[in-house]
């Protein structure tokens, strides 16, 4: 039932790499895995684990080896490149452990930049996400002249800005001290919930990993290097 | 990138205005007789007023080629003397009052001024003369002898200025016109110039097609004491073609200045897409396709190369806006600077041309971002 509702949808899904010595190594291996539209999930796991290579090829920066990945409608797999990164920039919003924001821009051009891509640029908006990221007295400030923290919040804003149906958080709260992790979570989940995202989190600190009421063991999940996974709940 | 713009228009266009106003700036008038001697010398001297006069020509030559049945109109032009550095030249009233100096144009008299009487010491002023000299009708003043201004060799005739031509953006505006009689038979002139002219300016019949053919032939293959400068802006236009090496060699330079200014772009362009490989790869994990990135960073080449159109054709207006001042002021040849010419498409084309590939190489780099391994 709960795969029936499934906004994001894994089937047998590989990739694998060309060794320096011509064999193939298989890095990751996960056999099923869903998450419902406007669900909220973490996958933990230690560094090196894979969990940033599952995270690029659900939006489709990197193709798989083989296996399926559907997201809605669409399978992400069978598109080409191009059509991967058209289908990133229209449905999927990404953070990123160290931000990446552009240094020389304002938070409300990075904003715009994670607009710029899709279906259009929409200032409004991007302000009002910047007001409910708590950042709306921020919004001509360079990227560079704000703390970490904002920093970070800027992301979160630029990852809903293109109003997508997942969001993909890659260790966003690495860089983080604690506090300023709990609110950058707390807004990731509350802007998620109010634009109906899917949110796939992940996370190597079992804190921020507990928030979560589901919450799954990648070490588990990517049978490459165990055998068995399975989604907590 | 703009200092090559400018260079390139400045000897292209700059350089092709030149020649077609000089060749235009004939006066309306086909041929020059003159003395034994360089046919680019004796029109320079009776068309352009440049130049020193090659020497002298009797009045019964003058009469002879005016009575040519070729010949529609012959006007004597004498030449020796000066008022504050500019040239008299000494003429008859028609050449003033009855020739046209461009198709259905002749000249024109400013207020109420009129053309002088061939037997009284009167002058006509051309405009520029006029302006620079800051004579108005009822002025008098004395000529000076020679081309050059020497304050001791002032005549003693008082010439009275008549009237003062309107601009015609021709050599004629630079010039004081006088009686013919009158440098002939300045105070302190050798004789011989009472009854001599320095040229001749020639305008043939409308029909008469053979005229310049019979005429060169009788002048200047079968004669050899005068010289017949036909047709009248050719001689010019020898001068120019004469100078086409140099010109080549500035237009070698130009380009050279354009390549390697496009490299330097390239350069830094190439090394900038270097340091912002990570800003790439953040924009394609955004969703920006790699054709997207290949276009922006192509556009930042293109867009340099434009500013550098712009900036170098705002210098070319600025140096050539200088260069055609001292053309007028020196040749009395008014020069367009935006006249139409191939330079003002080929320059941009080439320019957008040599920017658009500097930037091939750097949009190439970052069209092969990886976002796995450039964003960490």
């Amino acid at each position: 039932m709960l795969e029936e509702m499934a906004l994001l949808k894994i089937v047998n899904l590989e990739k694998s790499y060309v060794n320096a010595d011509g064999g193939r190594q298989l890095i990751l291996s996960v056999p099923q895995f869903s998450l419902e539209a406007g669900g909220q999930m973490a996958i933990k796991g230690p560094s090196g684990c894979g969990k940033t290579t599952f995270l690029h090829l659900i939006s489709g920066i990197v193709k798989p080896t083989s296996g399926s990945i559907s997201v809605g409608d669409v399978r992400v797999d069978e598109l080409g490149e191009a059509a991967r990164d058209r289908f990133r920039a229209l449905n999927i919003g990404y953070v990123f452990q160290s931000f990446h924001l552009m240094r020389d821009f304002s938070a409300l051009e990075n904003v715009e930049l994670g607009m710029s891509f899709g279906a259009k640029v929409d200032r409004a908006l991007a302000k009002s996400l910047l007001e409910r990221v708590g950042l709306g007295d921020r919004i001509d400030y360079r990227a560079s002249q704000l703390s970490v923290g904002q920093q970070q919040r800027v992301a979160v804003a630029r990852a809903l800005a293109n109003r997508p149906k997942l969001v993909l958080a890659d260790e966003p709260t690495g860089s983080l001290d604690e506090r300023a992790s709990d609110l950058v979570v707390s807004l990731l989940q509350e802007l998620c919930r109010e634009n109906g995202a899917a949110l796939l989190l992940v996370s190597h600190e079992r804190e921020i990993v507990d928030r979560f009421e589901q919450k799954v063991d990648f070490g588990k999940l990517n049978t490459a290097l165990a055998v068995e996974g399975g989604v907590e709940s | 990138m703009a200092l090559s713009v400018c260079l390139l228009l400045l000897v292209w266009a700059f350089k092709s205005e030149a020649e077609r106003s000089f060749a235009s700036a004939d006066g309306g008038f086909d041929a020059v007789l003159g003395p034994r001697g360089s046919k680019l010398q004796i029109v320079l001297n009776a068309l352009y007023h440049l130049d020193e006069s090659p020497g002298l020509l009797k009045r019964s030559d003058y009469e002879q080629i005016k009575g040519h049945p070729a010949v529609a109109a012959a006007y004597p032009i004498a030449v020796g003397d000066n008022y504050q550095g500019i040239r008299l030249v000494g003429t008859v009233p028609e050449y003033l009052s009855d020739h046209k100096y461009r198709a259905d144009e002749g000249f024109e008299l400013s207020g109420d001024g009129r053309v002088f009487a061939s037997d009284k010491l009167e002058a006509v002023v051309g405009g520029m003369a006029a302006k620079r000299l800051g004579l108005t009708v009822g002025d008098t003043f004395h000529p000076y002898h020679g081309l050059q201004y020497e304050p001791s060799a002032r005549h003693e005739e008082l010439y009275t200025v008549v009237g003062v031509l309107e601009l015609t953006g021709t050599p004629a505006d630079r010039v004081i016109w006088i009686p013919v009689t009158g440098i002939q038979n300045m105070e302190g002139h050798a004789a011989a110039a009472a009854d001599s002219v320095s040229a001749v300016l020639v305008k043939f019949h409308p029909g008469a097609r053979t005229a310049g053919f019979q005429l060169n032939m009788l002048y200047n293959r079968q004669g050899d004491r005068l010289t017949l400068a036909w047709p009248a802006s050719q001689s010019v236009l020898r001068l120019f073609e004469k100078l086409s090496w140099f010109d080549l060699a500035l237009r070698a330079i130009a380009v050279l200045v354009a390549l390697i200014a496009a490299a330097g772009v390239m350069a830094t362009l190439y090394n900038a897409m270097s340091e912002r490989r990570r800003d790439i790869a953040l924009w394609r994990a955004l969703g920006a396709r790699r054709r997207v990135v290949f276009g922006i960073a192509t556009m930042e080449s293109l867009g340099i190369s434009v500013a550098g159109l712009v900036g170098g054709v705002a210098l070319y207006l600025v140096f050539g806006y200088f260069a055609a001042e001292f053309v007028r002021e020196q040749a009395g040849v008014s020069l367009g600077l935006l006249a139409p010419n191939a330079a003002f498409w080929a320059v941009p084309v080439g320019v957008l041309t040599i920017g658009f590939l500097a930037g091939l190489a750097p949009a190439f780099k970052a069209y092969s971002v990886d976002v796995t391994k450039d964003l960490l």
